[in-house]
């Protein structure tokens, strides 16, 4: 298939995975796409980097997508509480089950506030693009959107589980520019190793509050 | 055998292995200390790049290689960067020292070890681009540090991780931007864009404000000696990296502008220190503040390396600060870990008249405290003589209100100490520390006086750490 293609189908998959990935708050979906985010990763990469050294982006997303998963799934308490939260997780009401969005109100905003981002980086790609050697633009709005809407994910919530996700978003964003700009093994494999380590940090912030210190 | 395999890969492996007997509490303490004592003999004693003889016969001479080459790149341990090894490892073993009588979590002696290992390999990683990424795990080997098994993680933590991450993704993008802007020969573009990238990342990633609200947070909520490890160890790792960053560009013709951008941010920071602290009524949050005006101490002390000529004596009065401040660090943690065990909170209500029961941790925090300020005959003085004169000759401006900031931190302690023996009703004096920790706090306080009273035994040795991060010449 033209590269070309492949670069516009895969940016429309991210757009798509980072739009539905601010809108959801269960932990399933959110891990579901978080994995298909890296397949979208993986594929972007692969225009800049070679095969090899691009399934490093994809093993490390998915690999930090199952550290995610398993830390939830095992723990009754955590799978408790991000039930509790995903109606209305923002800030003020993080911990009150009584308060849901009952009329959509919050979903509106994120929407909004997604589409607000999505134009910003729409009326800016071209000078960026041109900035970052003049990469396809397609491949920049692919990296963009996923900063963008994970930047704004981070900030509605407070749940670590929720952070580490849009952290983990954002910097698969980041990645994909970076892989244009810099092909060196060491900086792939401290990469991979920040987004492992990210993942952990997320699961073991999680998991430490039902840990005995003495063990 | 080559050097990073002992100073890198050696701890980073013994980390591991500490972590898997963290069960054994005194052990892995013991173990963490005696790890970190020998490798600051080591890179005190220990040629690099020359055979030594062991005397044992049929056992052929050691040699330690410069190099560690990794997939291209490689870490590189010469003769000349052996100081920074020392104090890097010297400061490990004095907070691991503490760290049992603190009563800090099992997990600090493991997680330590590997941030002293990481530590080491982003100050020795070529080319340095990639020790950013290096320094985003040890903000991450932080966590387990700052929030213990069984506890509920301290508010500030995610933005602790969300300002990092960012950080390092936007010094990385403004590292390849600022390469090309000064390396493209044929076309070469503005560094303005680079440059603001720049300044932005380290914003972020030193909690220079408006992005320093993780520190108060977390300090409010975390063990204060576990929070002042991090408090003095990571700064640490971010001024050396932004050395390493002021080194490369210096010679640009924005290096001015760049030296003026940190000097203004040292002030900002020394001014919301001071008046962040002065209007604060808890023990551990004024810490946090106390970290931040410090930072920006930090900071003014480096915008001077590049205000004056290379070589000179002046750009070592960053690295003559390190050391003072490593000690009044550790001497007040380890007195407000004391006084935490004993009270419900730091709050000024909680803490009124505890120097009646506990008057050597008292004694600890205030002469610790004096000293982060720069009271005369403290630790902290002589390098604080120094960088004042320097900044009121070059920058008279930023270094009044920068004094400012300090003065305005000074009388925060004063009141600290005003408060700790404000007693609400007549109390009869009496030592209640039990232990070791008095011994310990005696010790710390008395190394803090001497080493504001005699300079000269430690001042040279610690100035020589410029030579390392700073070039003589282009």
């Amino acid at each position: 298939m033209d590269s070309e293609l492949v670069i516009l189908l895969t940016a429309i998959l991210l757009t798509l995975t980072s739009l539905v990935l601010l809108l959801t708050y269960d932990w399933r979906t959110s891990l579901v796409l978080l994995a298909i985010q890296y397949i979208g990763v993986f594929l972007m990469v692969m225009n800049a980097w070679p095969m090899a050294m691009s399934v490093t982006k994809l093993i490390s997303g998915w690999i930090a997508s199952a550290v995610l998963g398993m830390s939830v799934s095992g723990n009754p308490e955590i799978r408790s509480m991000l039930n509790i939260n995903e109606n209305f997780p923002t800030n003020e009401n993080e911990n009150n089950p009584s308060h849901k969005d009952r009329f959509g109100f919050g979903l509106a905003f994120r929407v909004f506030s997604a589409v607000l981002i999505g134009l910003t980086i729409a009326s800016r790609l071209e000078p960026i693009t041109e900035w970052l050697l003049g990469i396809n633009p397609f491949y920049t709005w692919g990296a963009l959107i996923l900063i963008g809407l994970g930047l704004l994910k981070i900030g509605l919530t407070t749940q670590p589980f929720h952070v580490m996700v849009a952290l983990l978003t954002a910097l698969a964003g980041f990645e994909i520019i970076y892989a244009a700009l810099d092909l060196s093994l060491v900086g792939a494999g401290l990469l991979a190793g920040i987004n492992l380590a990210l993942a952990l940090v997320g699961a073991y912030l999680m998991v430490s509050p039902t840990m005995e210190s003495a063990e | 055998m080559s050097a990073p395999l002992v100073w890198i890969f050696f701890p980073g492996v013994a980390s591991i292995l500490l972590y898997i007997f963290r069960h054994w509490e005194r052990l892995i303490h013991f173990f963490g200390i005696l790890i970190v004592v020998i490798l600051t003999l080591l890179a005190w004693q220990m040629p690099i790049d020359q055979p030594v003889v062991l005397g044992i016969p049929g056992v052929p001479p050691l040699l330690l290689q410069e190099s560690f080459p990794i997939f291209g790149q490689e870490f590189l341990i010469t003769a000349k960067s052996q100081p920074a090894l020392v104090f890097i490892y010297l400061a490990i073993s004095m907070w691991f020292g503490g760290a049992l009588i603190a009563g800090v979590d099992r997990l600090f002696i493991p997680a330590g070890l590997a941030i002293a290992a990481l530590l080491t390999a982003s100050i020795t990683i070529q080319p340095p681009t990639f020790s950013i990424l290096l320094v985003e795990m040890v903000a991450l080997f932080c966590v387990p540090i700052l929030s213990p098994p069984g506890k509920r993680y301290p508010r500030g933590i995610l933005r602790f991780l969300i300002f990092q991450t960012l950080g390092m993704m936007i010094i990385l993008l403004a590292d390849w931007n600022l390469g090309f802007s000064f390396l493209a020969i044929e076309n070469p573009s503005s560094p303005g864009i680079g440059l603001a990238l720049l300044g932005l990342g380290f914003a972020l990633i030193m909690g220079i404000f408006p992005f320093h609200s993780w520190i108060p947070m977390i300090a409010e909520e975390t063990h204060p000696y576990a929070a002042a490890f991090v408090f003095f160890i990571y700064p640490t790792s971010l001024f050396f990296l932004l050395l390493n960053y002021l080194n490369t560009y210096s010679l640009s013709s924005s290096a001015q502008l760049i030296y003026s951008m940190v000097s203004y941010g040292g002030l900002v920071m020394t001014l919301v220190g001071g008046l962040w602290a002065l209007f604060e009524r808890n023990l551990s949050r004024i810490l946090g503040f106390s970290v931040i005006a410090e930072i920006g101490i930090g900071l003014l002390a480096i915008s001077l390396t590049g205000m004056v000529p290379r070589g000179s004596a002046v750009t070592g009065i960053f690295f003559a600060l390190l050391f003072p401040q490593l000690v009044s660090f550790a001497v007040w943690a380890l007195a407000l870990s004391i006084i935490a065990s004993k009270v419900p909170d730091l709050s000024y209500r909680s803490v009124r008249g505890i120097a009646y029961q506990y008057p050597i941790a008292t004694a600890g925090l205030v002469f610790a405290s004096f000293s982060l300020a720069g009271a005369p005959f403290l630790a902290s003085f002589p390098s604080f003589f120094a960088l004042w004169s320097e900044l009121v000759s070059i920058i008279p401006t930023v270094a009044g209100m920068a004094l400012l900031g300090v003065v305005l931190l000074f009388t925060s302690y004063l009141r600290v100490a005003a408060v700790l023996v404000m007693s609400p009703e007549p109390t009869q004096w009496q030592i209640s520390e039990n232990g070791l920790k008095p011994v310990l706090l005696v010790l710390g306080t008395i190394a803090i006086i001497v080493l504001g009273n005699a300079p000269q035994f430690y001042m040279e040795l610690l100035t020589n750490l410029a030579s390392i991060f700073i070039s003589t010449g282009p």
